[in-house]
């Protein structure tokens, strides 16, 4: 290691070079003298220049012992090349390697990274989607991420690109956008993998989100109609199911109703006969123990409850040639003039002078 | 003996510096090419600490996996319609040597010359299939169609392997994209259309049939309300006639009486009356 030895060197007692610093102070060697300001009063303190020289080389190793510290973080790991070569991966602590004959890359291999693509692609049925999509990927293998691929996020880019116009590319637009919307993210994972692996990228694909899977500008009035569309027809449906549910009991109702009208109807009618019949029978036994009393008190009870209830115009024509003229107009029309005003007094009035006029007639015989 | 550390010093510094020129090294990341007086002496570098003579002159080549990102291209596809396909490629430097006398170790030159190759065989493969095979169908055996064919002549021309060539995007091109949209538009409004039929429809049959069952239900209960009334006649009449029959002859008198009596129930009701009437027998005189 030739270049790291001036400076470990100059500190060492027992370096060779210490032998010239002596020699400088001697007046007749100004080639002593000319190498001792280049080396070492260089600074012009004009001070011990052995001390100077001894301080410069300690601090140049000062520095070279901590240009080679580093310490790792537990989430990261460290790529070391030596002399450009691959030496070996060193995970968390502290450490120390040679400057300029080690070169160590620190790689966080736990963070989460995420790649955001959005585009617009072609489905299988020549229809366009808009889709957003967010890769979490973490760096799985650092020797390969570092030492492998160049530009390893560009690289990821193209590759989800690509997967995800296979898989779009499989799908029509219907199934793209609704029905296996949720597969589209599994779908592209293992694929994306699969590719990484191949360009020995170091990358893990931990999850594959699709945020977002539209219908492109262009279009979006008209599938938001099919939406409102499907919305209308499950209205609609919903509200001649409201109907059928209104309907149909209202209808079991108003049979029941009927139903029960009916039963009422020959309930009342059963209740009637058994009550007429009973009533008859009863009247029957009565009329067997004396029948012609009973008969007879029937009827006059029955032609008294009428006439006592009609309006009676009393005729004896046993004559046979008079005629009579008999107002059946005025006397309706009085009576019910009579019965509208609600006067008995009137009613009974008039009754009577038919009666008068009645009995008049029965003078005259 | 004062000079003699002199001549060790200056011999020392010269090493050092002559050290400096010739010790170089190669990442990981790298192949190098020797080259002395314009020859290559040492083709392939392999990573690591390595001497030459300072006047020696060191290549060094990347041979990391490489991606390469295609401008989308108008294609004609076998059906005559235009696609843009718009793809990249994953190649590396297998053969450092030829790589760089072809290249003369420029990248950009290297990606050109891959491109354009890629590109042709990309063109051609696109113009064998049809549209949709393009979109969606076969896509792997394309691809892998692709990157055999391309890969063969790069490694032979360029020292280039290709690892993978893919399309990323196919879409048509602006000039026809207002089509595809027109087409889109019109099939989701015919989608909107069938949606709205097939409510109607749905509705219509569902309103048809709660009113067929309503229309039933009224006439079962008609029917069931007809038959418990003929029932209820029926019995009574059962009982009426059993009741009756014991004395048919004063049963007629009976309801004869009964309907005299609701018959002439109103003053409105005028009765032009003979005293020849049974019932004025006693009107007349106190003997019949």
């Amino acid at each position: 290691m030739p270049w790291n030895k001036p400076g470990n060197n100059s500190s060492d007692p027992n370096d060779p070079w210490k032998k010239r610093h002596p020699s400088s102070q001697n007046p007749a060697n100004e080639a002593a003298d000319l190498f001792k300001r280049v080396f070492g009063g260089g600074n012009g303190s004009g001070g011990n220049p052995l001390r100077t020289m001894g301080l410069v080389g300690l601090a140049l190793a000062g520095l070279y012992l901590f240009a080679g510290y580093f310490q790792l973080d537990q989430k990261e790991k460290g790529v070391v090349l030596q002399f450009g070569q691959f030496n070996r991966i060193v995970d968390a602590g502290p450490h120390w390697f040679p400057p300029f004959v080690y070169d160590v890359t620190r790689v966080n291999v736990e963070q989460t990274r995420e790649q955001k693509i959005s585009a617009n692609m072609l489905t299988k049925n020549q229809n366009v989607v808009d889709i957003d999509l967010a890769v979490e990927y973490r760096i799985a293998n650092p020797e390969d991420y570092v030492l492998k691929v160049d530009k390893p996020e560009f690289l990821l880019r193209n590759a989800i690109e690509s997967a995800l116009r296979h898989v779009v590319g499989n799908l029509s637009f219907e199934d793209a956008i609704v029905n296996q919307r949720e597969s589209i993210g599994p779908n592209i994972k293992p694929r994306l993998q699969q590719y990484l692996d191949n360009y020995n990228s170091g990358m893990y694909i931990m999850q594959v989100k699709v945020t977002e899977v539209e219908p492109p500008d262009p279009v979006k009035d008209a599938y938001l109609d099919v939406n409102n569309a499907l919305k209308n027809q499950k209205a609609e449906v919903l509200k001649a199911k409201r109907h059928a549910n209104v309907v149909i009991p209202q209808a079991e109702g108003t049979k029941q109703k009927k139903i029960e009208a009916a039963e009422g109807y020959k309930a009342r009618r059963v209740e009637e006969a058994i009550g007429a019949a009973a009533r008859f029978e009863s009247l029957l036994a009565e009329y067997n123990k004396a029948p012609q009393v009973t008969r007879d008190r029937l009827y006059l009870e029955s032609v008294e409850k009428v006439l006592q209830n009609s309006t009676k115009v009393f005729i004896d024509d046993g004559n046979g040639d008079n005629v009579i003229f008999l107002p059946l107009d005025q006397i309706n029309n009085t009576n019910s003039g009579a019965s509208n005003t609600n006067s008995s007094t009137q009613s009974g009035y008039v009754q009577d002078q038919v009666i008068q006029s009645g009995s008049e007639r029965l003078r005259n015989r | 003996m004062k000079q003699a550390p002199m001549y060790v010093i200056g011999s020392l510094v010269l090493l050092v510096f002559l050290l400096l020129f010739s010790v170089f090294t190669i990442r990981e990341t790298e192949r190098g090419l020797l080259l002395r007086f314009g020859e290559i002496v040492n083709p392939d570098l392999k990573p690591g600490l390595h001497i030459s003579f300072p006047w020696d002159d060191v290549q060094r080549v990347d041979v990391r996996n490489q991606t390469l990102d295609a401008p989308p291209t108008p294609y004609l596809t076998a059906d005559k319609e235009y696609l843009d396909v718009d793809a990249y490629i994953v190649w590396r430097v297998v053969d450092v040597q030829k790589f760089y006398v072809s290249t003369n170790n420029s990248n950009i030159q290297a990606r050109s010359l891959l491109e354009r190759r890629a590109l042709d065989v990309l063109k051609n493969k696109v113009a064998e299939r049809s549209m949709e095979e393009v979109i969606s169908g076969e896509r792997e055996q394309l691809m892998a169609e692709l990157t055999r064919d391309v890969t063969e002549a790069a490694e032979r021309e360029l020292g280039v392997q290709v690892l993978d060539i893919r399309v990323k995007r196919v879409d048509f091109p602006e000039e026809t994209i207002g089509n595809v949209y027109e087409e889109m538009r019109s099939d989701l409004n015919r989608i909107a259309e069938l949606y709205r039929a097939e409510g109607r429809r749905d509705a219509t049959k569902i309103r048809a049939d709660a009113d067929r069952q309503s229309e039933i239900l009224i006439a079962q209960g008609e029917g069931e309300s007809k038959r418990i009334r003929g029932e209820g006649d029926a019995e009574a009449a059962g009982i009426y006639a059993a009741a009756y029959s014991k004395n048919p002859e004063f049963y007629k008198f009976y309801r004869s009486v009964m309907a005299y009596e609701n018959s002439f129930s109103s003053k409105q009701d005028i009765m032009v009356i003979s005293p020849d009437s049974e019932f004025f027998d006693y009107l007349k005189s106190a003997k019949p």
